[in-house]
């Protein structure tokens, strides 16, 4: 229906089409130009919104077109898995934009939301850049030709995709890639809500409230109106508000703040405690309800804060460039290549998107040219969630943004001091303009507050307290910006954990078979025991270390997160090929290529550099000469701590190393393949469905 | 009056979809009426049966969690 009237209107007036999207090219061209060229004032964000809509219009007509019709002929008429398996449950055809909604809530996490904001201290534009380009160019392209191929394959995972069209070696391969990348993401996502809650009995209560609510929701839904979510939904948010309300009269009372005031590491056990439960007990009890309100949640804030963008169109107060795309950044460690481009992670390409690819997407959807709009569009507006991250980020002052980013270790613990530090870097900033922000959104203080949750939120406030409430409402919307993304950061942390489990229960019952039954409660026990020790190492480890541990955590999560995306693209080349369409095969080659390239550079690095802040060998030399010689830094107390740093820092490497061999295995068994068809002029059977009529005419 | 409720009510209802959707919930009316029409032999599972196992199956061993 759709697509008959667009080419009447083609027919009718190409003229005019042609037109608009030379305006829309140019809009876009100019809005980049200001961008980049623009260096003595300050400009609006809302050139930020127009460059990188426009943009992304263009590539949605013409590039996401080019993919689909000449190199896999998506066809109206081709009837897809919802329709050949219709089980009215997992094969449903569904509603594009319902779909497309699914689709993004569950592609959008925290990702795109911390890499943006710590990539923003070499300024705004490498981050705008990257964030715009990758997407259009490799992340988008990755979810879309994954998407599509599982819904040509029944809706298979890129696992088992992996399997049939390369071999069992390099499926084998992926699937341990996935569970080791679990861990590593739930450590880090983990310490961005431990460096939010710490010391802050608002945010702790409101997050510890989050519990009961959720339980309620749980048996609200199973024993008192079963299979009501909407209600049981509508009625968790009004307790959630009340949460956040109440929580600044917790703040705000003598007797009750200290109940809730905790160190890191406290706050750290208490989340392996929770991890743990959550993947033992029941799903409905805790994490379906908890996961519905987080789905809301996500989707509601995401488009408030799109519309408070608009609205308050906020002027950009970082430079375009700071000095630190020399690597010598407080935030994050490494120059601009690779480590931008590690840094920034989902907003512009994401391995965890190709698991959601071919995971529930391609099974609802209801026909295959509306995968443009799920695969490709769905990637579009997450990058555009990065955009306004960098956004909130940037708009702060400098110096702000800094001593919110800034670990102990480089500006002290003290707020004169680190305010005379943060301003000899050359960004001005006033002791009493640090305390005054702790003040307006009720923090005891928001130096060192690391892991790029406190600074988005307070750049959130800004803007949403602009339009609703004036300064007295800033302490309000800060931390309902922290309670949005913690509340959707631990729906990860514990369907992570749960997930893992069976991951784990999956390759151990292959060893011992009673280990493997999700019904035995001692394997379950285990299991988990095992997976959240995993994740709570790394992360008690993140909590403690001087550096910060973002520092450390957050490039090994890029890193592994790149090297996913880098194995759905083998993936993605390898069914190009073997289709027969090697001459556009850089469609997929091009982005995998840079990929590789910018992952082994910066793993390269992160192992063997000889700056101490940059690589795991050095600083554990480092640290263990000044151990020898009696000399430790300030940063580190005891020769216990010191013992600690040089073994996670010798662990990190042999980690680091063994993600790069298996990603260079992938490879290599890929190559195979391509050898084959290549050199050899074999022709490969692929693992295709054929084509089969629909019959379906339009969904609902 | 009365058209009036019923748009409010017809609003709601796809509001109720929509919602669903996004969370990838499935709808049990339409499961009962694929179970109709397909496989009229099968007895369709209860509300709350149909719940749970799509509980268990979307939490279970293939689910997916992101970034």
């Amino acid at each position: 229906m759709e697509t008959q009237t667009s080419t009447i209107r083609k027919k009718s007036n190409p003229v005019a089409k042609a037109i608009i999207w030379i305006a829309v090219a140019l809009a876009g061209g100019i809005s980049l130009s200001v961008i980049a060229l623009q260096r003595d004032e300050h400009i609006s964000a809302i050139w930020f919104v127009v460059a990188s809509l426009a943009t992304y219009a263009v590539a949605y007509r013409f590039y996401s077109r080019f993919i689909s019709n000449k190199i896999f002929g998506l066809d109206k008429k081709r009837a897809t898995p919802a329709e050949r398996y219709a089980d009215g449950k997992d094969y449903v055809p569904t509603n594009k934009w319902v779909l497309y909604g699914h689709h993004f809530a569950a592609i959008a996490g925290a990702g795109p939301l911390v890499g943006p904001t710590l990539a923003a201290q070499m300024g705004y534009l490498p981050g705008t850049i990257w964030i715009v380009a990758g997407a259009v160019l490799a992340g988008c392209v990755q979810d879309f030709v994954v998407l599509i191929i599982s819904m040509r394959r029944k809706g298979k995972s890129i696992g088992e995709i992996a399997r049939e069209e390369i071999g069992p070696v390099g499926g084998y391969l992926a699937l341990v890639g996935v569970f080791a990348i679990m861990i590593i993401l739930i450590a880090v996502l983990g310490l961005v809500v431990v460096n939010a809650l710490k010391a802050s009995p608002w945010g702790m209560y409101t997050i510890a409230m989050t519990i009961p609510i959720a339980l309620f929701m749980g048996i609200y839904m199973k024993f008192l109106r079963p299979g009501r979510v909407g209600e049981a939904s509508i009625i968790g948010f009004a307790l959630l508000i009340f949460a956040l309300v109440s929580g600044q009269w917790v703040a705000d009372s003598a007797t009750l703040a200290p109940m809730f005031t905790f160190e890191g590491k406290t706050i750290a056990i208490m989340m392996i405690v929770y991890g743990f439960l959550a993947s033992v007990l029941p799903v409905w009890l805790l994490l379906a309800p908890r996961d519905y309100l987080s789905t809301f949640l996500k989707v509601g804030v995401i488009g408030l804060l799109a519309v408070g963008i608009l609205i308050v169109m906020p002027e950009i107060q970082m430079p375009a460039l700071t000095k630190f795309v020399d690597g010598t950044g407080p935030v994050f460690s490494g120059n601009l290549f690779p480590f931008l481009f590690i840094t920034i992670a989902c907003g512009a390409v994401s391995g965890f998107h190709s698991l959601i690819s071919s995971g529930t997407t391609p099974k609802l959807i209801a026909n295959e040219k509306h995968a443009n709009m799920i695969g490709y569009g769905g990637m579009l507006t997450e990058s555009f969630v990065a955009v306004m991250a960098l956004v909130a980020a940037t708009l702060l002052s400098p110096g702000v943004y800094f001593a919110i980013n800034s670990p102990g270790a480089a500006i002290g613990t003290d707020v004169s001091a680190a305010a005379s530090t943060i301003s000899s870097w050359g960004f001005s900033v006033s002791a009493d303009e640090i305390n005054t922000l702790a003040q307006q959104v009720d923090e005891e203080s928001i130096l060192s507050r690391t892991g790029g949750a406190p600074s988005l939120a307070v750049g959130m406030a800004h803007i949403f307290s602009k339009i609703v409430g004036g300064p007295q409402l800033m302490a309000f919307w800060y931390h309902f910006a922290i309670l949005f993304e913690a509340v959707f950061i631990l729906t990860t942390i514990d369907a992570g954990t749960r997930v893992g489990r069976f991951m784990l229960q999956d390759l151990l019952g292959n060893i011992w078979k009673p280990i493997g039954k999700t019904d035995w409660m001692p394997a379950v026990y285990i299991t988990s025991a095992i997976v959240v020790a995993g994740w709570g190492y790394f992360l008690v480890v993140g909590v403690t270390d001087p550096l910060g541990g973002i520092n450390t955590l957050w490039p090994l999560f890029g890193i592994t997160n790149q090297m996913l995306a880098a194995i759905a693209l083998i993936v993605a080349t390898t069914v190009i090929i073997k289709m027969g369409k090697s001459k556009y095969c850089w469609v997929t080659l091009a982005p995998l290529a840079w990929l590789m390239i910018v992952t082994f550079t910066a793993g390269w690095q992160k192992i063997f550099s000889q700056l101490p802040n940059i690589g795991f060998l050095k600083q554990a030399e480092v640290t263990k000469q000044a151990l020898a010689a009696g000399k430790l830094p300030p940063t580190i107390p005891t020769a216990e701590a010191a013992k600690q740093i040089i073994f996670n820092n010798q662990l990190n490497a042999v980690l680091t190393g063994i993600f790069m061999l298996l990603i260079l295995g992938v490879l290599i068994d890929a190559m195979r393949i391509w050898g084959k068809v290549w050199f050899k002029k074999e022709e490969l059977p692929t693992s295709e469905e054929p084509f089969k009529q629909t019959k379906i005419s339009e969904v609902s | 009056m009365n058209s009036l409720f019923q748009k409010i009510r017809h609003g709601a209802e796809i509001m109720r979809k929509i919602g669903k959707g996004i969370s990838n919930l499935p709808d049990y009316q339409s499961y009962v009426e694929h179970i109709r029409i397909h496989h009229p032999e099968v007895a369709p599972p209860t509300e709350a049966e149909f719940f749970k196992d799509f509980l268990d199956k979307k939490y279970g061993a293939s689910a997916k969690r992101c970034c």
